[in-house]
């Protein structure tokens, strides 16, 4: 079955269709779900309203651009406003340290997908959040600024923050290694 | 620079395609949520359709209220213009001497000016002399009847007097002699009522039949000789009632960092709650009920508490065993190697706001025999607040909350909610209703003392269901 023969059938309620669409894309999604979520539990009810949200407005989807890249803005989307209900503040953490690490790329480049996604999920929620629109979803700080509404330059902020500590973190895990 | 950007690489080529593994049974919960999922559970989700939804029932509410004054003050006004209302008439011009067709003289007093008092004495005076005539209401009613009769007679006279070719002013007069009022009273004070009529009469026929109506409808509510204007016991009522609520919690920051506040705001998460409680009600009008009582309310809140850095230090011990050919035994070697794991603990605490409160509601019922619907309104007084659970201080270190100790953070006493409902009652028996309310409360108080240093407030939504139990059969009910 092609992509658009799957489209078309999620758009005409076909289960057979919907449950393909699921199981092809479920894995990523929950995977994105996890980089926002604070716990499992969390991710997947945001996996759920996603895939929801995603058949309901299936018929919106005009074949311009990637399939995937749509199906991933919408679940991104019900993943910020599940943490906009929680009312993320994004603090303005002054840091003075002139000592920012320098990573090796020899120090990150052994480092599994499952190590990286725990490193991230121990960064607070709003460098998290951050990191992963910027860094992993490839969003532009004042497309970040729009959807969270906050300043771009808090973007920015955060994401330096978020690096850094992401960076400490694997430092510290290369002298344990060591 | 570069080293930023080639690690941004290494991470999204890692994860932008990493797949996590998909719960057990997820599927089957997206289908049946995507069958039973309905639109308007959709719009319900948006704090602005509550805000729409708010405006409505306070529209409702204030629909109702003016239409229930409209019909008060029509009432009012029917009931003063006849019997409890002064008349006083000033005559333009004194009244003439008047020749009917019989001849007979009537005498009016000049420039004189009446008045006929129809309250509960019955009063009828004159400003130079007053004649009490102690009749009850009922007299009152027979004499506007009587003095109806009078009008339609003198009616038959002005055909008459027309016919006669008799000055218009004649046509005023009520009363003549042989109409018979000196059957009644004395032939004095008929020929002071004829005189004192002569224009308020005129006036006062033009309130027309209605009044009388409203008259013998008053008679009708007659308590022991007295006057009690649409009298009907008061209906009481006692409400059982319980509701599972939807809260909503507020935090504002008011001396603490952002980083505090965004901290307490991602541990904590709210799961609910529910009320249940006795209240009762009493009719204070046709369709409007005071509503009071006692309730006892309960927020839960998941606290989830998780404590970074924790390191875990294991010992690993690999034994390996050379093996030496040459008839020579086996070596074995142990190596202790000691492996840390940097992590964190999470900890999941319920943590519950229990709250003692008096509602104090203003109900406007109204339906049929079999159902009613109803719109309260009012407030909700906390009389006492108490927690249990924890929470984190400043320095971000978990802090016990208990009944007796709640470490400085909050109040025991909440003050006030707002709260609105929508009642849908069914009369089952003769004295038990059911009903279901759902319902809005906006707390504005904050929760949280002085010391806190943020303040959270609780809004809450949720569907109370209820049995109402009539406690006195004398009661008519409410809005039938």
């Amino acid at each position: 079955m092609t992509e658009h023969e799957l489209i078309k059938g999620c758009v005409d309620d076909n289960a057979t269709c919907q449950r393909l669409l699921f199981d092809q894309y479920a894995g990523k999604f929950m995977s994105i779900c996890m980089r926002y979520a604070n716990d499992a539990m969390e991710a997947e009810d945001m996996l759920q309203e996603g895939f929801i949200r995603i058949f309901k407005h299936m018929h919106q989807f005009k074949f311009e651009g990637s399939f995937e890249g749509w199906m991933r803005r919408i679940v991104v989307n019900v993943a910020l406003k599940h943490l906009q209900k929680k009312r993320i503040h994004f603090a303005e953490i002054k840091d003075d340290s002139h000592n920012d690490p320098q990573l090796p790329s020899y120090a990150y480049s052994s480092l599994g997908q499952e190590e990286l996604m725990k490193l991230i999920n121990n960064l607070p929620d709003g460098y998290r959040i951050v990191f992963n629109l910027n860094v992993i979803e490839g969003y532009s700080h004042e497309e970040i600024a729009q959807m969270l509404g906050i300043q771009a330059s808090t973007s920015r902020s955060q994401l330096v923050k978020a690096r850094k500590m992401l960076q400490s973190q694997i430092l510290q895990l290369e002298k344990i290694a060591v | 620079m570069p080293n930023e950007i080639n690690f941004d690489d290494f991470v999204k080529n890692s994860l932008h395609s990493h797949k996590s593994p998909v719960p057990n049974g997820l599927w089957d919960k997206i289908v049946a949520e995507k069958e039973t999922k309905k639109p308007v559970v959709f719009w319900w989700t948006d704090k602005r359709w509550y805000m729409v939804a708010a405006a409505c029932l306070l529209l409702i509410c204030g629909t109702c209220f003016v239409i229930s004054n409209k019909n008060n003050s029509e009432e009012v006004a029917t009931k003063s213009q006849v019997p409890s209302k002064q008349l006083k008439n000033t005559p333009s011009q004194p009244s003439k001497t008047e020749t009917i067709d019989n001849n007979t003289t009537l005498n009016s007093n000049d420039n004189s000016t009446n008045a006929i008092s129809s309250d509960s004495d019955s009063k009828i005076s004159e400003t130079d002399k007053t004649t009490n005539i102690g009749t009850n209401k009922e007299g009152s009613v027979k004499n506007v009847i009587f003095n109806t009769k009078r009008n339609e007679k003198r009616s038959a006279n002005t055909v008459n007097d027309t016919q006669l070719g008799n000055d218009k002013r004649q046509q005023q007069l009520p009363f003549t002699q042989n109409d018979g009022v000196a059957q009644d009273n004395s032939d004095n004070l008929v020929s002071k009522l004829a005189q004192a009529n002569t224009v308020s009469l005129s006036k006062l026929f033009n309130y027309n039949t209605k009044d009388i109506t409203s008259l013998k409808l008053k008679n009708q509510n007659k308590i022991f000789g007295l006057d009690c204007p649409n009298y009907k016991p008061s209906t009481w009522y006692l409400e059982a009632y319980g509701s599972a609520d939807y809260t909503m919690k507020n935090v504002f920051a008011y001396g603490v960092s952002n980083n505090y506040l965004q901290r307490i705001d991602s541990t904590t998460k709210m799961s609910g709650g529910f009320t249940f409680g006795l209240r009762v009600s009493k009719t204070i009008s046709d369709n409007f009920l005071l509503k009071s009582g006692l309730q006892y309310t309960q927020r839960n809140e998941q606290f989830t508490s998780k404590s970074d850095s924790i390191i875990t230090t294991t010992s690993v011990v690999t034994v390996r065993t050379i093996v030496r050919g040459g008839g020579l035994s086996d070596t074995t070697v142990r190596d202790t190697a000691t492996v840390q794991q940097i992590g964190y603990r999470k900890r999941v605490t319920n943590n519950q706001y229990k709250s003692l409160e008096i509602p104090l509601l203003l109900s406007y019922e109204n339906g049929n025999d079999k159902w009613h619907y109803a719109i309260n309104g009012g407030v909700i007084a906390n009389l006492t607040s108490w927690y249990q659970g924890e929470t984190l201080d400043t320095s971000f270190q978990l802090v016990p909350l208990s009944a007796k100790n709640t470490n400085g953070f909050y109040k025991s006493n909440l003050n006030l909610s707002l709260y609105a409902g929508l009642s849908i009652i069914r009369n089952i028996s003769e004295r038990l209703d059911i009903f279901a309310e759902p319902y809005f409360r906006y707390g504005i108080s904050n929760t949280n003392t002085s010391t806190a240093g943020y303040s959270q407030r609780f809004n809450a939504a949720g569907l109370t269901l209820g049995v109402r139990y009539k406690l006195n059969s004398k009661g008519s009910g409410v809005g039938n």
